[in-house]
């Protein structure tokens, strides 16, 4: 028995050259084979130890599909986190109920629009357990307008986060993170969705 | 969730083979399932897409074995090729009327035969036929070649009526001639088009099981 990201670190050692995802980007197709894909997933996965994530802390996810989110998915149940899904398309107020019922400390968003719906709940005073916002794309979000600002260890980049991380400690964590360990927890919104009847799912790695 | 997601891949029988075109979101736990699976167990390319706009444009450049459809991608789908077949005209427009029929939707892997039995033996009649031309008549003989002729003429209206001359092109157009099975919640007239197309349609739900 095993676990996603171990899978993952053996195909990536068995064929690195071998396409893993191909990425649809403003017309062009781009291949990401196995071994950037798991250099991303470590990089990640490390730079989310390195400010704080321990194993067992719930980490969210709102992102539209996209390699990074894979690997942000492998890096981080690689240190035995776990992840919480949620889905971009989701109101403010969804995301926020989602992200409180799953007590998620940190939250990976894909850009401005969904990194807005997490920030605009926590300024009307919800989340309140979120420390760290992490922000793959940055275009068109105010804070990092200017450098000198206050909250630079609260809204860090993905890129800042794998400035941070360390590949070689990644891969000696892997095999530390048991297939009985919580590795995802999956909140869905069911009908009728304005009374926000919610079902949590809890999945362990096996 | 990795044997959540082995089942998965086992319905769907991926292998290396497989492209994977994947256009619901990540945040779906069969999709993520799925798509997971495919990469770390059966190693099949998992494809990205920009989706909205460019969904079709995609499923054509992709031509993927496996379509994890959004449900609107689906019924846009099906209201387009409602709007075309509405506005045929001519041969094409009797081969339409003929040859597609609104189907119930397949719902396992087991893909009906695009060619009926019947339309593959008149097939290999004019087969016989035009050897047994070639071997003893000449062009001499004309009723033997209107003979031919009109089996062959048969076979074509046989086809339509059956439907695999109508449906094969249409599944060309739309980019889905190679695919083996899509995943969707979609009903209605996007589950009939699939049906119409002999293509598995397979419901998130039925996938996922009770590993929830």
């Amino acid at each position: 028995m095993s676990t996603a990201p171990a899978i993952a670190l053996q195909r990536a050692t068995a064929q690195p050259q071998d396409v893993a995802v191909r990425l649809h980007d403003l017309g062009v197709w781009r291949p990401i084979t196995w071994s950037v894909l798991m250099a991303e997933a470590a990089e990640i996965g490390s730079g989310f130890r390195s400010i704080g994530v321990q194993s067992g802390d719930v980490v969210g996810i709102v992102m539209t599909n996209h390699p990074t989110w894979v690997a942000a998915y492998l890096g981080i149940q690689g240190i035995g986190a776990v992840v919480a899904p949620i889905d971009p398309d989701l109101s403010s107020v969804q995301v926020a109920t989602i992200l409180e019922s799953c007590g998620a400390k940190t939250v990976l968003c894909g850009d401005q629009e969904m990194f807005d719906k997490v920030d605009e709940e926590q300024q009307r005073g919800r989340c309140g357990a979120i420390q760290k916002l992490i922000i793959a794309n940055t275009r068109g979000v105010r804070y990092f307008d200017n450098d000198d600002r206050a909250d630079r260890d609260r809204i860090l980049t993905v890129a800042q986060l794998r400035a941070r991380g360390a590949i070689d400690g990644w891969k000696a964590e892997v095999p530390k993170v048991s297939p009985s360990d919580m590795q995802l927890s999956s909140v869905l919104f069911e009908p009728p969705i304005n009374r926000c009847w919610i079902r949590v799912s809890v999945l362990r790695n096996s | 969730m990795l044997d959540q997601g082995q089942r998965v891949a086992e319905q769907l029988g991926l292998t290396t083979k497989d492209r994977v075109l994947a256009q619901t979101s990540f945040s779906d736990p069969v999709e993520r399932s799925l798509s997971l699976v495919g990469l770390l167990q059966s190693g099949v390319t998992v494809v990205i897409g920009e989706g909205g706009p460019l969904a079709q444009a995609e499923l054509q450049a992709v031509q993927p074995t496996v379509l994890l459809a959004a449900p609107g991608f689906l019924e846009s789908t099906a209201a387009m090729l409602n709007r075309r077949i509405g506005s045929a005209k001519g041969l094409r427009k009797f081969a339409l009327g003929r040859g597609w029929r609104p189907r119930a939707p397949i719902q396992s892997m087991a893909r009906p035969a695009m060619i009926s039995p019947l339309v593959i033996l008149l097939l290999l009649g004019v087969a016989a036929s035009l050897v047994w031309f070639g071997l003893t008549a000449s062009m001499e003989d004309p009723i033997r070649l209107l003979g031919v002729l009109a089996i062959a003429v048969l076979t074509f209206v046989a086809s339509i009526l059956q439907g695999s001359a109508v449906v094969a092109p249409i599944r060309r157009q739309l980019g889905l001639n190679r695919v083996r099975a899509v995943v969707s919640a979609s009903q209605d007239d996007a589950a009939n088009m699939l049906g119409a197309l002999r293509i598995p349609l397979l419901h998130p739900e039925s996938l996922e099981g009770g590993a929830k």
